[in-house]
């Protein structure tokens, strides 16, 4: 028994502090290349995975925008009009060792596409009494895009790089 | 009369089922499966989650510097042949103010897989094109460039530090630190 509280004991000490935990997140894919056949009439439909590594749970957010390329340089915007992307949740809440999977669809993309998931991953600070003045903790949010190109093509992401001057090595 | 009953539900079922999901215009909607070329998936994880200001500061007159670095390391599998540039930075996130005074994104300094720390520097970028900014807000961005990953795992690890030697006071301070990955 004594030495079942002892083995109990140090299980707890060694339990991290909250300031301390360990907020490790997988995107899958980071990044994707997808060959479409634009028309007005066509949605693509595509997904995207997250995975709590972490023993708590995270809050999620996913911001859609675009990534153009203007002389030389990308450049990350927000949607522009005709094109509307639907995703079956905004955000979720995804627990420990969990994994989420983002659905979405996209419509009114008439020419090559880059679409950049901006994916935000937020821990809820808790303040601390401590005895100082400092009450407060500034969260870490992690921003973690999933990009996407799409083309009427193959080798996307090739393509839409080398139009734009850049090359990807 | 049943079986006309029957007859005349079966063709409206049938017309139910071959009248597309049609717009106004006429138009038939057609919803494509994307078939992704590229198989990779990215980890991270960064510690603290949160920092605190007021539990080990070095706190002076009216300077402040948060307890820990705030440490991100990430691993990247990709498909064999896959060259991928991409780099780390953070901003204030949203307006980091309040009794603590404000908090300036250019006091934010990192090093990369233990060199030495460097201002984050805000013309960082790949091949000579700007990184692309992915939050609002004051942003920096490292000024490593961890390029080249191609078809293995790489672990780098990226130390951030965020002093900010005047202007802050023990107080609460509101807004968040986000950490910002970019790549193509």
């Amino acid at each position: 028994m004594k030495i079942f509280r002892a083995i109990t004991i140090l299980m707890l000490a060694a339990i991290p502090t909250f300031s301390q935990d360990v907020s490790g997140v997988t995107i899958s894919p980071a990044i994707s290349e997808a060959t479409f056949k634009f028309a007005r009439n066509k949605t693509a439909a595509g997904s995207f995975q997250i995975i709590n590594h972490d023993v708590q749970s995270i809050s999620v957010i996913i911001e859609p925008k675009t990534e153009h390329f203007l002389n030389g340089s990308p450049v990350i915007m927000p949607l522009p009009p005709e094109i509307a992307i639907k995703l079956d949740s905004a955000s979720a809440r995804i627990g420990p060792q969990q994994t989420y999977t983002f659905n979405y669809k996209i419509t009114g993309m008439t020419q090559n596409t880059v679409i950049v998931f901006v994916v935000k991953v937020m821990r809820v600070a808790r303040p601390h009494n401590d005895g100082t003045s400092v009450s407060g903790a500034t969260n870490v949010t992690l921003a973690i895009p999933s990009v996407l190109y799409i083309c009427d093509t193959h080798n996307c992401r090739n393509t839409i790089l080398t139009q734009a001057g850049l090359s990807h090595q | 009369m049943k079986l006309r009953f029957a007859a005349a539900l079966l063709a409206i079922a049938a017309m139910l089922c071959i009248v597309p999901s049609a717009k106004a215009s006429g138009e038939q909607t057609q919803t494509i499966t994307l078939q992704a070329t590229m198989g990779n998936a990215l980890t991270v994880s960064c510690t603290p989650t949160t920092v605190n200001f007021g539990t080990v500061p070095i706190i002076s007159g009216f300077a402040a510097i948060a307890p820990t670095p705030i440490q991100c390391t990430f691993s990247w599998t990709v498909d064999g042949g896959t060259v991928v540039n991409w780099g780390i930075g953070f901003s204030s996130g949203t307006a980091m103010t309040g009794a603590a005074g404000t908090v300036s994104a250019a006091n934010f300094k990192a090093n990369v897989n233990s060199t030495s720390y460097q201002p984050c520097n805000a013309n960082w970028n790949i091949n000579g094109a700007p990184m692309p900014s992915l939050t609002q807000g004051d942003v920096c961005y490292s000024s490593g460039n961890i390029a080249g990953d191609a078809g293995s795992t790489e672990n780098d690890s990226i130390s951030l530090e965020f002093v900010e030697p005047s202007g802050l006071v023990p107080g609460a301070l509101n807004g968040s630190i986000v950490v910002d990955l970019a790549y193509m």
